[in-house]
């Protein structure tokens, strides 16, 4: 028997029994609908925070204290701690371009005309940050002799209060922990920057002002760097850069904890763990078409025993075992096949619609439609290898026999 | 003169649990080509257990058949399949057409397991429709055809493939006496142009009409 003819007798059975068709497929339409929807999702995840990635310096590099390393035995590690003299350690080492030491204070409360918000600020070394420098709306940028002086991102000048924050007000800053209060002027507005990085951040809702400000505000005993960002010159030996720099550190840290971070590690890091993630939901999707192909046994069975006295027919007239097992097994293939592209459909509408909703790029990719499609049929063949055997194996007799 | 069929000491015992019921006992018959030979005998006396067996559709418990001189008890499943589609034509009491299917399609059957191209087949099973009266009727499924009708299209489909052997169990059974007469008219038709057939029936009259009687009571030829 020709795969074509067996095609033409499976069209004949579906045009006679639609609704059976249609309820039977339920279980795979779900299950490939659920799987293009894991995938499709998963993989928007990943384009989504690849793309905000995307905008990152590749070349930019963070030092920090502490880090997840554990003490080796007998020797306890501090925190290391960073000062001046690191970072002209870090200047001196071979292919660092800039370095840029920082303290980040958290829960600032900053209050201007009587109105009061909750703040992040951070501390910089002026001459050091050009690239801030550079994006001065209107006033001046810090000097590193300023001291009570700071500067604004663009949403805290604009947006944040009431009334928009010019260059020469006044703000008063005051730190709950240590109830602590200074008056600062503001001398400068950075402009709108849509630009983020994950270890940097957009400026526009930042506030700056310098460490010794800083270190007076906060009124604390021993200031050190939150963490300092360091330029390397060329990206592409970044990661000997960073060996170096380790070696420069060396000297002054041994057995201390600190971590070197670079961005791109980071965003592979991160894609690494969004696709055992996307996978994951796949397999969710996965369990669902296991249920599905369950279904189809349930309804090929069904079918066969429904079908025993034209099994007998078709072996009386020369149908041998292979043909009918190549009927059945046909017969369950296109129904994963129709029920799994309707599965996609409706995954894809539904992948759409989440991506709408979360507000990240729709990705119904090609390769989640194949796999879709693919565990539909898979499902689906699987599932109809035994019924199909079951018919194969029938007794004629027996089988015209059966009412 | 060569023997289209020949059985030879075939038993047939089913097997039930642990009750072994012998239905066939040495059964000898020999039969020519162009003959037209009637099995009669009692219900339930094992007639169409020898048809079955005839018909390849089941395996004797011992003894040989022999088709056009090849020993059936040698083939395996596949190589049975094929003389079922073959060389040998069944008719059957209840007709057993496939209902979903138009007698188009029905006909059509055994040529697709013989993988015979699609324009053949076509060609094929309109001829054999239009010459049992059936031209206007090939659309039509079985649930709308008289029972006459559908005995016909069975019979155009055990011809389609060009049989040695045509087997009849009861093929007018089912069907009032003019309809039947009508149905043995066609067998009448078919031996007088050459086609071995071997008949089961109860009515003698038809048995009468044969050139040879085999009776068959409790499993034994007499
Ligand atoms: N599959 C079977 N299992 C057990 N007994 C059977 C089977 N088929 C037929 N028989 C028995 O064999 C005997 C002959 O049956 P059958 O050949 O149909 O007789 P007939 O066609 O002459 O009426 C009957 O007693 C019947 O009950
Ligand atoms: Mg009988």
């Amino acid at each position: 028997m020709k795969k074509l003819d067996a095609l033409e007798f499976v069209f004949l059975s579906f045009k006679g029994e639609k609704f059976k068709t249609i309820m039977s497929s339920l279980g795979i339409i779900i299950g490939v609908a659920a799987v293009v929807v894991m995938l499709s999702v998963g993989e928007g995840l990943i384009v989504g925070i690849s793309g905000v990635f995307g905008d990152m310096e590749l070349n930019m590099v963070q030092v920090m204290p502490g880090g997840f390393e554990e003490a080796e035995l007998g020797r306890p590690m501090k925190n290391a701690v960073l000062d001046d003299k690191d970072v002209s350690i870090l200047e001196g080492v071979v292919g660092v371009e800039r370095v840029m030491p920082r303290y980040s204070a958290w829960g600032i409360l900053m209050e201007f005309r009587n109105e009061e918000r909750n703040l992040n600020i951070q501390a910089i070394t002026p001459s050091k940050e050009q690239q801030i420098a550079d994006t001065i709306e209107t006033g001046r940028f810090l000097t590193d002799s300023d001291r009570n002086c700071i500067v604004l991102g663009y949403d805290v000048a604009l947006n944040m209060f009431d009334m928009p924050i010019n260059p020469g007000s006044h703000i008063t800053l005051s730190y709950p922990l240590t109830n602590t209060s200074t008056d600062f002027k503001v001398v400068g507005i950075l402009n709108d920057s849509e630009q983020s990085s994950f270890l940097g951040g957009s400026t526009n809702s930042q506030v700056f002002m310098t460490h010794p400000a800083m270190e007076s505000f906060l009124d604390i005993d021993e200031y050190s760097f939150s963490y300092i960002n360091v330029w390397v010159e060329d990206q592409d030996k970044i990661d000997e850069t960073i060996e170096r720099m380790k070696f420069a550190l060396q000297r002054t840290h041994r057995n201390e904890r600190y971590e070197i971070f670079d961005q791109g590690s980071i965003l592979e890091y991160v894609t690494e763990i969004l696709t055992k993630v996307k996978y994951g939901l796949g397999g969710i999707g996965a369990i669902a078409l296991a249920v599905g192909g369950i279904g189809i046994v349930n309804v090929m069975m069904l079918t066969v025993t429904e079908r025993i006295k034209e099994i007998g027919v078709m072996k009386a007239v020369g149908a041998n075992k292979g043909d009918i097992r190549t009927l059945f097994l046909i017969e369950s293939g296109i129904l994963g096949l129709v029920s799994g592209s309707i599965g996609v459909i409706i995954g894809a509408g539904i992948a759409f619609f989440i991506s709408v909703l979360g507000d990240f790029p729709s990705t119904v990719t090609l390769p989640s439609i194949i796999i879709g499609l693919g565990f539909g049929v898979g499902t689906a063949v699987v599932a109809g290898v035994y019924p199909a055997s079951k018919a194969a194996r029938m007794d004629p007799v027996e089988a015209l026999r059966a009412e | 003169m060569e023997d289209v069929l020949s059985i030879r000491d075939v038993d047939k015992t089913y097997q039930l649990g642990k009750l072994s019921v012998p239905v066939l006992k040495n059964i000898n018959i020999s039969i020519k080509h162009g003959e037209f030979v009637a099995i009669m005998g009692p219900s339930g006396s094992g007639k169409t257990t020898l048809m079955n067996l005839i018909g390849c559709l089941d395996r004797p418990s011992s003894g040989k058949i022999f088709i056009d001189n090849v020993d059936t008890s040698d083939l395996n499943d596949m190589e049975l399949a094929r003389i079922r589609g073959k060389k040998i034509g069944f008719v059957f009491q209840t007709f057993n057409l496939i209902a979903r299917f138009d007698s188009f399609k029905n006909v059509e059957l055994p040529m697709i397991y013989q993988d015979i191209p699609k324009a053949q087949r076509k060609a094929r099973a309109k001829e054999l429709l239009k010459q049992f009266g059936l031209g206007d009727r090939m659309n039509h499924k079985p649930p709308e055809l008289s029972g006459g009708q559908r005995q016909r299209v069975a019979i155009a489909r055990s011809l389609v493939n060009n049989p040695g052997i045509l087997l009849a169990d009861e093929p007018t059974g089912n069907l009032d006496t003019r309809t039947g007469e009508e149905i043995m008219d066609i067998f009448k038709t078919l031996n007088s142009e050459g086609m071995t057939i071997v008949m089961v029936t109860h009515e003698h009259d038809i048995g009468q009409m044969c050139h040879r009687i085999i009776r068959i009571r409790d499993g034994m030829t007499i």
